[in-house]
């Protein structure tokens, strides 16, 4: 009766500590699952994060490869169209006025730099027509009249 | 006694089991020390895995927000140097149009706006004497990737003289 008593309580013993086995094998493998799992992703994220500071440093090296400042671009403006107002809020310039301008010296002002964006450009000619071998008069001489101008500039 | 004993070889065995299946990622895992070393885990075997574990989910989510802000970055800069190339690119076209047909026109109104249908649009005055001064503008700016519209205006008495309205729109198809 003791002897089967024993046999049989060895037996439970012996299952229960299966069955712990078991159930704690299986939490372990799970938490370092999950721990591969996560490093899996933090690889993942790390070299996208590593493309991306690539692509970063490309394009902006592109940006800013011949970039001028904001205010140094305010100067050149109204140095070249001394008559000219502009009014500066964040990173965009706004002409307030039309004012007469050199077109070609504008034009290749702003189309110089790699971080100045223009946003708007509207000119307006007082003498629309240029013949070839015409003679033209004092009073004929071409006006061109800046109307507007919206210049956006990164990083300035 | 006999209790005892299978007590202790379930738990050597347990002990022998665990140690056996953190050797086999450890092994595993040997490949990512680097990484590792990256999120702050000097090495796996003598960190707590529970730390490990909090430690990589704060550094997949540190990563996670640097990237959303370096795409938001990225966005906005592609974006500026699009922005500046369609304006440079439309001068470089008007450079080759004014070269070209030199002395012979003057653009009498020029608007350029960046986000439009059409970015360029002038008003050419036509006279007698180049009255093929669209077809050339039109050839030179169709051969840098331009599309370009004419609208054709009634004459001015100016001299014998029409203007055309021309806008000029960037893009293949």
């Amino acid at each position: 009766m003791s002897r089967k008593l024993a046999l049989s309580l060895i037996f439970v013993v012996l299952v229960l500590i299966v069955i712990f086995d078991f159930v704690m094998f299986l939490r372990f493998s799970g938490s370092l699952e999950r721990i591969t799992r996560s490093i899996q992703k933090f690889d993942t994220l790390y070299s996208q994060n590593f493309r991306m500071d690539q692509q970063l440093s490309l394009y902006s090296k592109k940006l800013r490869s011949h970039s001028i400042s904001l205010s140094k671009l305010e100067k050149e403006i109204v140095s070249s169209l001394p008559s000219a107002k502009v009014k500066v809020s964040g990173d965009t310039l706004v002409l307030s006025k039309p004012v007469q301008v050199d077109p070609v010296t504008l034009l290749n002002l702003l189309g110089e730099f790699t971080n100045v964006s223009v946003v708007e450009f509207s000119m307006k000619s007082l003498m629309p027509i240029k013949y070839v071998g015409f003679e033209y008069k004092s009073g004929f001489s071409e006006r061109v009249i800046l109307e507007k101008l919206v210049v956006k500039v990164y990083g300035g | 006694m006999v209790i005892g004993l299978v007590v202790g070889i379930g738990l050597l065995f347990y002990f022998i089991g665990e140690s056996v299946i953190n050797n086999l990622y450890q092994n595993a895992l040997s490949a990512d020390d680097k990484l590792l070393s990256i999120a702050g885990i000097s090495s796996f075997s003598s960190v707590p895995k529970s730390e490990i574990q909090s430690r990589v989910d704060e550094q997949i989510q540190r990563y996670t927000n640097l990237l959303n802000s370096q795409s938001h970055m990225l966005f906005s800069i592609k974006n500026g140097l699009e922005n500046v190339e369609k304006f440079h690119s439309i001068l470089t076209a008007l450079n080759f149009v004014t070269n070209e047909i030199s002395g012979k026109i003057s653009f009498s109104y020029l608007r350029y706006v960046e986000k439009s249908a059409t970015p360029l649009f002038f008003i050419q005055f036509r006279t007698e004497e180049n009255s093929n001064v669209l077809a050339t503008e039109k050839k030179i700016f169709e051969s840098l990737g331009y599309k370009v519209y004419i609208e054709k205006s009634q004459a001015s008495n100016w001299y014998k003289a029409s203007n055309d309205i021309v806008s000029v729109l960037r893009g293949g198809s």
